[in-house]
């Protein structure tokens, strides 16, 4: 009943979260007016959603087949979603030569966390069938989508105030 | 068949870690910025070093010596203003 209640909110807000990364990118990009690390990080972020809103209606009605292979569409697909997100931000770094910030780190950071997620969850399909990660699942995408523009924030006017800083001494 | 697809998964895994961790090592200060910056600290103290005994010697030569001081003093300044124009370019992409 409250795991429930909980879901139910988490699902309210996730739909929030996209138009959440545009407006912080566009606001961002506006204040910093170049692409800097953190301007990357969010770029890659909205790419990133506006991907997988594309890719979510096909892949629901080949993952509520039944088969393995199936669901790995599915988990994989997601999974291969983010390794390519964090290689773009990587690759941006790379040939822009700017140095990795804060939010670059969280970003990738919270990449990283997801694909685990979704490989433990497949895993556990795969061989055990519990369910017993269904629920961490459901629970904790929603839980980092919504949990990393708070941490942008702060990590984001954490550096600004150290910008701010350098540029008063000159 | 599911052997594969929990390996391939394991490998994604792999990936995003490993493309983490080279985006971790992006993060730090390089080597050179530190070593440059002691050096010009340990410059810096040369010199007030060099002011103290200045200061405390009350005999002949002080002016020609305050002159030599006072163009290394400036010398260390210009040296001090390039670098931190340098780190901010690198730094900040001004």
């Amino acid at each position: 009943m409250l795991n429930e209640q909980i879901f139910g909110i988490l699902k309210s807000f996730e739909a929030m979260t996209s138009i959440m990364y545009i407006v912080l990118f566009l606001a961002i990009f506006f204040i910093e007016k170049r692409m800097s690390s953190t301007t990357v990080a969010l770029l890659v972020l909205c790419l990133c959603k506006g991907i997988a809103s594309l890719l979510l209606p096909d892949l629901l009605t080949v993952a509520s087949q039944t088969g393995l292979h199936y669901k790995f569409a599915w988990y994989g697909c997601w999974m291969g979603l983010n390794v390519i997100c964090i290689g773009l931000i990587l690759k941006f770094h790379l040939a822009n030569k700017i140095r990795a910030s804060n939010v670059a780190i969280t970003v990738s950071l919270a990449y990283v966390i997801l694909t685990v997620v979704q490989a433990v969850d497949f895993i556990d399909r795969a061989t055990l069938n519990s369910n017993a990660f269904a629920m961490i699942y459901q629970i904790s995408i929603p839980t980092i989508n919504i949990g990393l523009i708070p941490l942008i924030c702060y990590f984001w006017l954490q550096d600004f105030r150290k910008t701010a800083l350098m540029y008063k001494e000159s | 068949m599911a052997f594969v697809l929990i390996l391939l998964s394991l490998l994604l895994v792999f990936l995003a870690i490993i493309a983490h961790r080279k985006l971790l090592t992006l993060c730090g200060e390089p080597q050179i910025y530190a070593e440059v910056a002691s050096e010009l600290q340990q410059r810096a103290h040369d010199l007030l070093v060099r002011k103290d005994h200045i200061e405390a010697r009350t005999h002949l030569d002080l002016t020609d010596e305050n002159e030599r001081w006072k163009n290394d003093l400036a010398q260390y300044m210009e040296d001090y203003e390039q670098e931190a124009l340098a780190r901010r370019r690198i730094h900040l992409g001004h």
